[in-house]
């Protein structure tokens, strides 16, 4: 799953019980999206979700969730987010310390009933994007598709001169980002796997060519429209 | 209960006029993790352990597990560690691939140095501390019911070594060394910045309270030790008394007597690691560490906090003298 537009996931799961594979699906910034009208995170056997700061739904600090719809599956993950406890006294397995902590559920309980409209306004600066960015030659973006719902965690372009374009950006005053200009496979901690330059080439040519543009739902009118004429500034 | 055994609320009931604030202050900023609270706890508690570095993570078992990690510890090494303890020890020593062994425990419920050497072998790595360059660390937890805590889940690793701590910092954090880079795979372990901020408003009182909790366990040592086994202090220990353990006979009987009169307490704890269904698989039997599984039928741990009131006390002391007259 990409930053907001969900996967293939009927694809990805046929081909899994197909072999008997488990699919663990990373909806870490995708909470509202849809795929066939179907929130991701049930597709596979588990999702997980981040609530970090700058997620759609987000807590004042790090936290997450996991969504199951199997019950043998969320008895095991509640002990093992809790030491493998059952009750104070019982261990049953090897488990971990990973519990969210009262005072951040409380604020993502709180924060819940905003999720939808936030989104709403996300999707709603995406398709202006969209929009104004159509016509330039230099950048292209993925076709939407009607039976996906992007959430638009990230709004991510890719640009010719992208470089350049990042940098014209930030020295007009635009936060634009790279998610991610190093792949996986090419960072320090993965040498030991083997992979090496060419492996991948879609995702090592993506990676010379994204660009997320401010997206969040605080944006101004007058902030927008910079961004838009910036760019178009910047290939003129 | 008249004798509740722990009270946080009441605690956080007295220094509400100083975190609500700062913690204000962390959220209008923004930032809130990895920032200037953060920072800024790591600096004092450092200063505060007398020790040159100070890594704050997730929690008091994340603080374990990423030291182990840090110290090249996995599979096919074993760690030595105490059966009598809360299981995050061993566990922790599990969670990076390694085999936790045991070693029974001394009257004073800590690991008996005097036995650790029939434990050792070329695979094994004493919990905490490694022989080499790379020196010692220390490992705390800062939840609730800590003396030093916060409002949720957080911990603290201390190192002298520049080394460990270089690999910790980018342990807790993806194994980033950068943004964009990562060095080695690593956990998501951060201490929030609103917990930073708790921490350091609790940082000025940790003295004070440590205090008062001695004050109240010397009070009951003088009072209860020729009824029941109380702890012993030796001269070059100064104990802070998170917990205040007794060892009594009928210790089931007693907790019920203490509860029908309205006080509370625990038992840290019941059954030991080595018994555990989790540990099964390591092969240890019943009667494997005799004085650790002696003592948890034996051992009771009454309320000792600084909120507790002196009428709190007496009825603590009267609840325990009155059940063996």
């Amino acid at each position: 799953m990409s930053a907001q537009r969900p996967a293939a996931m009927n694809e990805i799961v046929d081909i899994a019980r197909k072999h008997g594979l488990k699919v663990i699906e990373d909806a870490a910034q995708a909470i509202g999206a849809n795929y066939r009208g179907r929130h991701v995170g049930n597709f596979g056997d588990t999702g997980g979700f981040s609530f970090h700061p700058l997620k759609n739904l987000n807590v004042w600090g790090d936290a997450g969730m996991i969504i199951t719809n199997n019950p043998d599956i969320s008895v095991s993950l509640c002990e093992l987010r809790n030491q493998g406890l059952k009750d104070r006294d019982t261990w049953t397995r090897y488990g971990h310390n990973l519990r969210i902590s009262s005072l951040q559920a409380l604020v993502g309980k709180h924060l819940i009933k905003d999720t939808s409209d936030l989104t709403e306004r996300r999707i709603a600066n995406a398709l202006n994007y969209d929009k104004e960015l159509r016509d330039i030659e230099e950048i292209t973006f993925p076709q939407r598709m009607i039976e996906l719902r992007e959430v638009f965690h990230t709004y991510v372009i890719q640009a010719e001169r992208r470089d350049e374009l990042n940098k014209y950006l930030n020295e007009k005053g635009i936060e634009s980002k790279i998610h991610y200009p190093v792949p996986l496979h090419l960072q320090p901690a993965t040498k030991y796997l083997g992979y090496k330059k060419g492996d991948f080439p879609q995702t090592e040519m993506q990676a010379e060519r994204i660009i997320s543009l401010p997206v969040h739902p605080y944006l101004k009118e007058r902030e927008k429209k910079k961004v838009i004429e910036t760019i178009k500034e910047f290939y003129r | 209960m008249e004798v509740p055994y722990v009270n946080i609320a009441l605690q956080y009931k007295g220094l509400e006029h100083e975190i609500l604030p700062v913690v204000k202050e962390v959220l209008k900023s923004g930032s809130y993790i990895l920032g200037k609270e953060l920072n800024r706890f790591e600096h004092r508690i450092a200063g505060f352990c007398r020790t040159r570095y100070a890594i704050g993570v997730a929690n008091g078992t994340d603080a374990l597990r990423l030291s182990l990690h840090a110290l090249n510890i996995g599979r096919d090494d074993e760690v030595i560690t105490a059966p009598n303890s809360f299981i995050a020890s061993a566990g922790a020593i599990a969670a990076v691939g390694a085999k936790p062994v045991f070693v029974d425990v001394g009257e004073d419920y800590n690991i008996n140095s005097e036995l650790i050497e029939n434990a050792i072998n070329e695979r094994t790595n004493y919990r905490g501390r490694r022989t080499g360059s790379l020196g010692d660390v220390g490992c705390f937890s800062t939840h609730p019911l800590k003396t030093l805590h916060t409002a949720g889940d957080g911990g603290f690793i201390t190192t002298d070594s520049q080394e460990i701590y270089e690999r910790i910092i980018k342990l807790r954090n993806h194994g980033l060394k950068n943004r964009e880079e990562s060095e080695f795979f690593g956990y998501n372990s951060r201490l929030d910045e609103i917990h930073a901020a708790i921490l350091n408003t609790q940082l000025e009182y940790v003295e004070i309270w440590n205090k008062q909790r001695r004050d109240i366990a010397l009070r009951y040592s003088s009072e209860l030790s020729p009824i029941v086994d109380t702890p012993e202090e030796k001269s070059y220990e100064e104990s802070s008394y998170h917990t205040f353990v007794i060892q009594a006979k009928n210790r089931d009987s007693l907790r019920l007597h203490l509860s029908n009169m309205g006080i509370e307490t625990k038992i840290h704890y019941p059954i030991p690691i080595h018994l555990q269904q989790a540990a099964k698989y390591l092969g240890y039997r019943s009667g494997a560490f005799p004085v650790a599984e002696r003592q948890s039928s034996q051992i009771l741990s009454l309320p000792v906090y600084p909120e507790l009131t002196s009428k709190q006390i007496e009825k603590v002391i009267e609840g325990v003298t009155s059940f063996y007259k």
